[in-house]
């Protein structure tokens, strides 16, 4: 190579001076690159400031629970306790806001044994475009106990625009099917909420919470425009724009457009003119297309069969399985529930009905009475194919909404039943929604730990037929934070088996403390609807006005009352010298006199038991008569995992920091 | 390969371009050690201990009930030994902590007024007037030791106390100190709140004529959080009582008179009249008798004319006594 650094005379220096300083300035400029990426005394403060958010969050934790509630709420053992009792969430933040650095942030979670259950949000650490510096502090916290509305979770809520809104009322094809896709988008691991609302129209219910006005439209799926404000009543469920995405957002419209296979026809009731004890009751269903379907019933038992021969559609199916009495004097039959199984409509030109002595003078099918002195009772009812009002109704917000009274899903409720499905069957037939039977043997293993609700529908229960283990194994499952839902005789049978294995634990008798049952005619209505229950000092309740704002009181109602099942037991009667003091009456029945309000007579009524929740319900079958009175069966069903952020002894709660 | 040819006369000389690069290299040299010391300074041992040890102290303090041992037996009242009685028994005290032995997450007041200076409503530690032996003995119990440190406990409601003179006092006492690590930690406090007693209602002698006053040894705090135990009585019959002398002892015989008692000379306590009495007996008098802090009670006693007390008892302090609660903001910086 040739060299052409040859220095001549008086060129000396010249040139290496300038490679000199260019050297110079490549080295200072590598040293200033190194030192740009050099670690700086902030790293040494990361670890120190995580540390720091540490302290942050466990002293406000300890703070909060060793500073005293506020003078005017003495039951309360600490700040903590008050706050979370009774959703006093805007102040616990004014509290961490006064406390904690202004350069740090937080978010603050309870977690109640199940979810967490965010209840201050300021953001995440990652929209800052730091997550190196977030720490999380958990600590139980004590709650509950004497809060309003103890056991529930209610809080104003705000929802974005492009909301799934499930109407539970009037719009709604079918409210019962409904409830089914409510579980299966719980299912698919996100919440969703409830707008609760006062189910009392014209008395003590206020403009804000009888009904919610959003901007909707009534076709979600589509691109159509078209919208405009809608009422909300019977507590509407919503899914949070926030919370879909397009995967979710197209299961949710598959399940709402191939709903479950409901019945085509229920026979409400068969009302004959004498006890039907010990006879045979022979039905002929025949179709307009020259087929018929027979099925024999002998009433000691409900043993059904279905004979052969003549018995020639194999489109029409007749569930039997959850065929009853419905009233004391066994003159009525309920539970015969109808599917079309063919893949176009069936039409049921008449029914004959025969039994050995006794005659038919009613039946009721589908909520219309077919009145007829002759066994052969001329019907005229399509079972129809693909019926579209089968669909449930999903409607889309078109802005951005909040509601004062909202809860919301923890998950799916895992239902049991005991000790035999009974009425339940009719339930599943018209919801789809699943249940799982237990016996005695399971529920003594310890199953009932893996059910969150469990569900007794009518039975005589007595000590033979559910011993004490069993009875104990009940206890203290409610004990423990299960949900139980009794219904007709069940609630005077389970009340008696709790008393003799808990009788030293608790005041009150049994598990709420029920003194008597009744026979009623009377409709429901929820208390507090009319001036004479404004009141109701018969039994001098704290609930003056009913707990109307609770889950279980969401029912839509064009009349304003309940109908009655003309049940075995349509009321029952609080024990006034001893009943479960923590009590929320939902429902009494209507009117006065010896069938209505003179006496101590409760419907629908709901009290925690240490932990847990039990909830009792008069009438037979409420699958009877009104889909509005079927919903409070799913209205307990779903409350058994409705957020309680409260409602047990001990929650944690869970405070994410992160510098700003 | 590159050559240099020397010209004429040019021998010994020292090339420019020599001394250029030389001179490059020592700059390069010069700005890059400086540079890497400032990065590596974080990470030398001193500093690097700076955090951790300042997080451990603070976290003693507001964690930690303290503790003191000597030949004479071992305890977490260590506010009753670091200047007990008049004497100073520093070396005694092995563990400073200022946490309240019967409260989770809350100080005591008592401790932290006998080693802190109250400034009204917060509290600094050191002060300028912070002796050489106490400051190396509290560095020690703090283990703080080779490091300096300063501590303000600050009420967390900013409407409790000068904002701006805590404020004034951190930056002076920290100000530009270089590497500085500082660790906040937030606790409770409960202080104990007099009110006046009513002259009505006094209870005293078996003879109702010396009325007897006690606080009970869960109060003691008050005394060493207010220097001493200051106390007011209204509404007294004669507005203007004689009081010849006071008692205060710890033990009681079955007349209400105060045994072993110990008689304060006038320098040794303060009355103010008016229509009340106030009086004011200092800690330096009360640390005249020995191991009162050991006492289940301290009994006070008047002797005067016309003082009458309706029946024979002791009047409680925790009669007329509510507990101020609040919670703290407790700042330690070390150097």
């Amino acid at each position: 190579m040739k060299n052409t650094n040859n220095i001549t005379k008086n060129e000396t220096a010249q040139m290496m001076t300038v490679e000199a300083f260019m050297g110079a300035l490549l080295i200072i400029t590598a040293l200033l690159f190194v030192v740009s990426q050099a670690p700086t005394g902030v790293q040494q403060a990361d670890a120190q400031s995580k540390t720091q958010l540490m302290h942050y969050g466990d002293d406000t934790i300890d703070l909060l629970k060793n500073s005293p509630p506020p003078l005017d709420q003495p039951d309360y053992d600490n700040k903590l306790q008050y706050y979370l009792s009774e959703n006093k969430f805007d102040d616990l933040n004014e509290f961490l806001n006064d406390t904690i650095p202004d350069n740090v942030a937080y978010n603050v979670e309870i977690y109640d044994g199940g979810r967490y259950f965010p209840i201050i949000r300021n953001g995440y650490p990652s929209a800052n475009g730091i997550s190196f510096n977030e720490i999380i502090v958990t600590k139980g916290a004590l709650a509950g106990g004497v809060g309003h509305l103890t056991g529930m979770s209610i809080a104003n809520k705000s929802f974005d625009n492009g909301s799934l809104i499930i109407p539970m009322d009037k719009q709604q094809n079918n409210n019962i099917t409904a409830y089914n896709l409510i579980l299966k988008i719980s299912d698919l691991g996100i919440p969703v909420y409830q707008l609760l609302m006062d189910p009392r129209k014209e008395y003590g219910s206020t403009l804000e919470t009888k009904l919610v006005k959003i901007n909707t439209t009534t076709e979600p799926w589509g691109d159509e425009e078209s919208y405009g404000v809608n009422d909300y009543y019977g507590g509407p469920y919503v899914v949070d724009a926030a919370d879909l995405t397009p995967i979710i957002e197209n299961q949710i419209r598959d399940y709402a457009e191939n709903p479950i296979q409901v019945p085509s026809c229920k026979i409400d009731k068969i009302e004959f003119d004498n006890n039907m004890t010990g006879t045979i009751i022979d039905m002929t269903f025949n179709l307009s297309d020259g087929s018929k379907k027979i099925v024999k019933i002998s009433t000691n038992n409900f043993v059904v069969t279905v004979p052969e021969g003549d018995n020639d559609s194999k489109y029409l199916e007749i569930d039997t399985s959850s065929i009853a009495f419905d009233d004391f004097s066994k003159s009525k039959i309920i539970g015969l529930v109808m599917f079309n199984q063919a893949p176009f409509n069936l039409t049921i030109d008449n029914i004959t009905i025969k039994s050995d002595s006794q005659e038919v003078v009613n039946i009721t099918i589908d909520g219309k009475d077919y009145s007829n002195p002759s066994s052969i009772i001329p019907v005229d009812i399509d079972l129809l194919h693909n019926d579209p009002v089968r669909k449930v109704k999903v409607h889309r917000s078109v802005e951005n909404f909040n509601y004062t009274h909202t809860t919301w899903l923890t998950g799916r409720p895992r239902i049991a039943v005991y000790p035999k499905d009974g009425t339940m069957r009719n339930y599943y037939s018209d919801s789809g929604i699943s249940y799982t039977v237990l016996d005695n043997d399971r529920i003594t293993n310890g199953d009932l730990k893996n059910f969150d609700i469990l569900i007794i529908p009518h039975n005589i229960i007595t000590k033979s037929n559910m011993d004490d283990d069993v009875a104990r194994n009940v206890t203290t499952w409610v004990s423990d934070g299960g949900v139980l839902l009794a219904e007709c005789a069940s609630i005077t049978g389970i009340e008696e088996r709790v008393e003799d294995v808990d009788e030293d634990t608790h005041s009150w008798h049994g598990f709420i403390g029920i003194d008597n049952i009744f026979n009623t005619t009377n409709t429901v209505q929820f208390i507090g609807l009319n001036s004479e229950q404004h009141n109701f000092d018969y039994i001098n309740l704290s609930q003056t006005n009913g707990s109307y704002l609770h889950p279980l009181a969401q029912s839509y109602t064009e009349d304003e009352t309940l109908p009655g099942t003309d049940g075995t037991i349509s009321a029952f009667g609080l024990n006034i010298t001893g009943f479960n003091p923590d009590n929320s009456i939902m429902a009494v029945p209507q009117g006065t006199g010896d069938g209505g309000l003179d006496h101590p007579k409760v419907t629908f009524i709901e009290a925690p038991f240490d932990k847990g929740t039990v909830i009792y319900l008069a009438g037979h079958d409420q699958s009877t008569l009104s889909q509005q009175r079927e919903r409070l069966i799913f209205n307990s069903i779903l409350y058994s995992t409705t957020a309680k952020v409260y409602s047990y002894g001990l929650l944690e709660i869970r405070i994410t920091m992160w510098y700003k | 390969m590159r050559s240099f040819y020397l010209l004429r006369d040019e021998k010994a000389n020292i090339s420019m371009d020599f001394l250029t690069a030389v001179a490059v290299i020592i700059i390069a040299f010069i700005f890059a050690v400086s540079v890497l010391s400032s990065i590596i300074t974080p990470y030398s041992g001193y500093s690097k201990e700076l955090y951790p040890t300042a997080d451990r102290a603070v976290t003693l303090l507001v964690e930690d009930e303290g503790y003191w041992e000597c030949d004479g037996g071992e305890g977490t009242d260590w506010e009753f030994k670091w200047n007990y009685s008049g004497n100073y028994n520093y070396s005694n005290v092995t563990k400073i902590g200022l946490l309240d032995s019967n409260e989770k997450n809350t100080l005591d007041p008592g401790k932290i007024n006998t080693i802190m200076e109250n400034q009204g409503s917060w509290w600094e530690y050191p002060v300028s007037s912070s002796s050489g032996p106490e400051l190396d003995n509290a560095s020690r119990a703090m283990g703080l030791g080779r490091y300096n440190f300063y501590i303000q406990i600050r009420p967390l409601n900013e409407s409790k106390y000068n904002v701006s003179a805590a404020n004034q006092r951190a930056t002076e006492m920290v100000g530009d100190k270089g590497d500085v690590v500082s660790v906040v930690r937030y606790s409770r406090m409960n202080q104990l709140d007099l009110d006046d007693f009513n002259g009505a209602k006094i209870f005293g002698d078996q003879d109702l004529l010396k009325p007897l006053f006690g606080l009970d040894n869960n109060n003691f705090s008050y005394i060493l959080s207010n220097g001493g135990l200051e106390f007011t009585v209204a509404n007294i019959s004669d507005p203007s009582p004689e009081i010849s002398n006071i008692l205060i002892g710890i033990g009681l015989n079955p007349e209400y008179e105060i045994t072993s008692s110990f008689d304060l000379q006038n320098d040794e306590f303060e009355i103010y009249k008016n229509d009340t009495i106030k009086i004011f007996i200092p800690i330096d008098s009360i640390n005249k008798i020995e191991n009162w802090g050991y006492a289940d009670f301290f009994y006070i006693q008047l002797n005067g004319d016309d003082l009458m007390g309706s029946q024979p008892g002791i009047t409680l302090f925790s009669s007329n006594s509510k507990i101020e609660e609040f919670s703290l903001k407790t700042t330690i910086w070390v150097w």
